[in-house]
């Protein structure tokens, strides 16, 4: 049984590894062959009419002559197929098939399913809430703010986090989620092994034990601009409902939030002001009709997913002690970087003009206590205390 | 016969005095030049015996042999010129030898017998004086610069007709005084004038807004700390930068001859006229080369950090300059000077300036506006990755220039002046002189970690403060001392004894930069 599977799977890798073949292409005839035997001795009519296009078809003929050629018999090509798997399986990917019986139903469900998965760590569980995070890599400080937010309270509450590993939005929320203990996963637009972008090498690496790095791309495939869209479909098929943080009009985002739409899934994205350009398309987005995503929990109640009870209010971080002079400075932070400069201006035209070594010495103080955050050299944010 | 007559060259900026030999002998015509000499002193040849000529002397034929003592010193410049000519009149009898003694003679000669300036005239007439010389006589448009050593008499003149009948009627001393002025053509004193009012009309006055950053700029010359502003374009980096020798106090007479001598080396003293009394500000643009900067090349001169020394060296978009360029500054900002080698030998000048870098903080200048700026995190840490760390380690102070509006810019508005900047300064730098009397530190930003230790003692709520500040910040201890340093100037600003919390938040506020910008973001 063991044996039949592994062969099975062998034929499935060598057939998905093949390049220019397709995902379509490859499900369907793994639909109908599930092992090199009956391959090698199938009628080129029925290959031909699998495969919808003749290139494709011509292409696989070709696969098929070059197997023939290099070996003598078909046992030795099965021997060989074999061979090339368990050397995958021995570099810690796991593969699934089409046909594999742990490929996720998640996957099978969407118009046009990958032909294989690869994988470090897990797949998701088909069981648990799954939320895709995603959003411009450029982003704002409100979108790194609310990513993190989104990511850790999701996490705290059971729910895997999907999304893409890039940078800006994508990582953030992943790293958050993974901070708070929860479990994120990857879907990667290149070979599993390659870690791009690699500076969320820390986030990969984590993500291999804390959850997986996904990817229909063959080992060793380096990430190229076409094959970033196809993968999005795949992030879509995981998540139960898709959360779009942060996007300019034209966004790449907006892909995966079609292949949604395409799916059936639930999209919700966070608004913005409408004169940041980085939230036009959360807005427009809002406009056609996703859900309005105010509050990591408002959402969770949405998708009813709702573990952990809210405390009504958490009073050590929701009353603040500090000065009235502190609490002016408060009213008039943003999540927007303002620089101190310009605080001191405000600060003037108020009528509560100070020195600027006065002003640092209440925004250092203000920064301790985790009120506010510096940011660039000296510009300041307001840290949101809760939303709600 | 044989002759001797002195006079002086330069080495880095320390001058020696050169003894110029001639003898003139019966043989096959000829005029031989020996004693290590550059290429410019040995064509002094030509220009001897042109401007003899055109000068109403005849040379009679005999063998002229000049050397240059001491022979193994490589000998540059042009100022050999006037004494060879002199010593030749010597050797072939026209003037008598005792009329030379006691004078040093340094003038280049053009081919009409004018005699015309040449570089270095204040390190070697200082050499003279110390070693005792009565006279100098010296091309007359460097007579401004000669005239600033004390205790020798220097004469200026224009042509070598004017010398030799100076030389023949030197008995009188009346006669040498009047001669002194009727030689002594100074017309550049009116220049110098024009040239003090420049920096006058650059005041803090005519800067709107960017109250930080004139903050910085205050606490950066109070310490003579580094300072780097970061800010999109047209926020008023330069304006500021241009600003800051103006609120600096003025050179002591010690550090005016120091600058004045560079100058002199350099030979840009000729343009400035006279004593060097306001602190330079250089801004050289960013496509220039290590060597320009520091110094040195084919010919051994002061490069622009030597010329900065005791002033501004400002450079604007510093990440425009070659990585490599910056790098040469490191140690010049560590040791105070540079040293230059050479085949022919080590030469060292001053070079104690005060960096101030100028710097967009992303390739189009906009982060953090999200709105205007889309250059993505490693983009961002690209561009500032050229500074290399050792550089940035240096600068004490970092300021942001936020971008301006255009009400704010042609508001007409009333702001803090220099000098009412320059006075806290200055009263800053008084107590730091009180506190390093006896050392050789000048300001807060020289003291090393002995002597942070020493002056920067906090108490235990301060470092508690302090502590918990750089937890919060998420700052490396890497800038700790600077930290220490800076909060040191700013509590003498505020003529504190002890540096208190609002010291070091401010101080902490100019250091936090270093972790946003140049590390990992997350």
């Amino acid at each position: 049984m063991r044996e039949l599977e592994q062969n099975r799977e062998a034929f499935a890798y060598w057939l998905c590894s093949r390049a220019g073949i397709g995902a379509v292409t490859q499900v369907e005839i793994l639909k109908h062959i599930q092992s090199v035997e009956e391959f090698m001795s199938c009628d080129a009519n029925l290959l031909a009419k699998w495969c919808k296009q003749k290139k494709k078809f011509e292409k696989l003929e070709q696969e098929k002559n070059n197997l023939q050629q290099n070996m003598k018999n078909t046992k030795q090509i099965k021997q060989q197929l074999l061979e090339n798997y368990k050397r995958l399986e021995k570099s810690g990917i796991r593969f699934f098939s089409y046909i594999h019986p742990d490929y996720p139903d998640k996957c099978r469900r969407i118009p046009d399913p990958p032909g294989g998965l690869y994988c470090y760590g897990t797949l998701p569980e088909p069981d648990k809430l799954s939320v895709a995070v995603i959003g411009a890599r450029v982003c704002s400080e409100y979108g790194r703010y609310l990513a993190r937010q989104f990511g850790r309270v999701l996490a705290e509450n059971g729910v895997q986090i999907i999304s893409g590993m890039a940078r800006g939005i994508d990582g953030i929320s992943q790293w958050a989620a993974l901070e708070a203990g929860g479990s994120s996963f990857g879907i990667l637009g290149c070979g599993v092994d390659i870690c791009y972008p690699k500076e969320n090498y820390l986030l990969y690496e984590k993500m291999k034990t804390r959850g997986g790095i996904l990817s229909e791309y063959v080992p060793g495939t380096q990430p190229k601009g076409n094959l970033f869209p196809p993968r999005n479909r795949i992030i879509s098929a995981f998540a139960d409902a898709i959360l779009v943080i942060e996007a300019r009009e034209k966004s790449g985002t907006l892909i995966t939030v079609d292949m949604a739409l395409e799916q059936g899934k639930e999209v919700y994205a966070v608004p913005g002001r409408i004169t940041d350009s980085l939230s036009n398309g959360c807005n427009r987005l809002i406009a056609q009709g996703a859900g309005i995503a105010v509050s990591p929990e408002s959402l969770l109640q949405e998708l009813g997913g709702m573990e952990k009870q809210q405390s009504a209010a958490d009073p050590k971080k929701d009353t603040y002690c500090g000065s009235d002079f502190q609490s002016l400075i408060l009213e008039m932070l943003e999540l927007t970087p303002i620089s101190l400069s310009e605080i001191s201006e405000r600060l003037v035209r108020i009528g509560h003009g100070i020195s600027i070594s006065e002003l640092m010495q209440e925004l250092v103080e203000l920064t301790m206590i985790g009120q506010i955050s510096a940011i660039g050299t000296n510009y300041f944010v307001k840290n949101p205390q809760k939303m709600r | 016969m044989y002759s001797t007559v002195y006079t002086g060259a330069v080495r880095g900026i320390e001058s020696y005095l050169v003894q110029v030999e001639v003898d003139c002998s019966q043989g096959l015509p000829c005029f031989d030049m020996v004693g290590y000499l550059g290429n410019e002193v040995r064509e002094a040849r030509e220009r001897v015996r042109v401007a003899l000529r055109n000068s109403g002397i005849r040379l009679p034929a005999s063998h002229v042999t000049v050397n240059l003592s001491p022979a193994d010193i490589r000998k540059e410049g042009t100022g050999f010129d006037l004494p060879i000519a002199i010593g030749v009149l010597i050797a072939l009898g026209q003037l008598p030898p005792e009329v030379t003694e006691g004078i040093l003679f340094l003038g280049e000669l053009g081919l009409n017998g004018e005699v015309r300036p040449v570089k270095g005239v204040l390190p070697i007439v200082r050499e003279a004086a110390r070693q005792k010389y009565k006279c100098c006589i010296v091309p007359a448009d460097n007579l401004d610069e000669a005239v600033m050593v004390p205790d020798i008499k220097v004469h200026g003149a224009t042509t070598l007709i004017d010398i030799l009948s100076f030389l023949s009627h030197k008995d009188s001393a009346e006669n040498l005084f009047s001669r002194k002025h009727s030689l002594g053509v100074s017309s550049k004193y009116n220049q110098k004038q024009g040239k003090e009012n420049k920096q006058k009309n650059m005041d803090f006055a005519d800067v709107n807004g960017q109250e930080t950053v004139k903050r910085g700029a205050e606490v950066a010359a109070a310490g003579f700390h580094h300072m780097l502003m970061i800010g999109p374009p047209g926020s008023g980096k330069t304006m500021i930068a241009a600003r800051l020798p103006g609120i600096l106090p003025e050179l002591t007479e010690q550090e005016s001859l120091e600058v004045t001598t560079i100058y002199s080396v350099a030979g840009e003293l000729q343009r400035t006229g006279g004593m060097i009394r306001e602190r330079p500000f250089l801004s050289p643009h960013h496509t220039v080369t290590a060597l320009a900067l520091t110094g040195g090349g084919n010919r051994i001169r002061p490069g622009l950090i030597s010329l900065a020394h005791r002033g501004v060296l400002f450079l604007d978009e510093m990440a425009e300059f070659k990585r490599s360029t910056l790098d040469v500054l490191r140690q010049p900002l560590e040791e105070k000077r540079v040293q230059i080698s050479r085949q022919f030998g080590t030469y060292e000048y001053p070079a104690d300036f005060m960096l101030v870098g100028a710097l967009n903080p992303c390739p189009c200048g906009y982060y953090p506006d999200r709105n205007k700026c889309r250059c993505t995190d490693t983009e961002i840490r690209r561009y500032l990755g050229r500074i290399s760390g050792p550089i940035l380690d240096r600068m004490d102070l970092m300021v942001e220039t936020p971008a301006l509006d255009f009400s704010e810019i042609l508001a007409e508005r009333k702001n803090e002046g220099s000098s009412e900047i320059r006075e806290r300064v200055l009263q800053a730098r008084k107590i730091q002189k009180k506190r390093f009397t006896g050392t050789e530190l000048q300001s807060n930003a020289d003291m090393k970690t002995v002597q942070v230790r020493k002056y920067c003692k906090l108490g235990l709520t301060e470092e508690q403060f302090l502590e918990k500040a750089f937890a919060a910040m998420h700052m490396s201890a890497r800038g700790y001392h600077r930290i220490l340093k800076v909060a040191r100037t700013i509590a003498d600003l505020d003529h504190a004894g002890d540096i208190s919390k609002k010291h070091l938040a401010e101080a902490i506020l100019y250091r936090k930069t270093d972790q946003k910008y140049w590390e990992e973001i997350r």
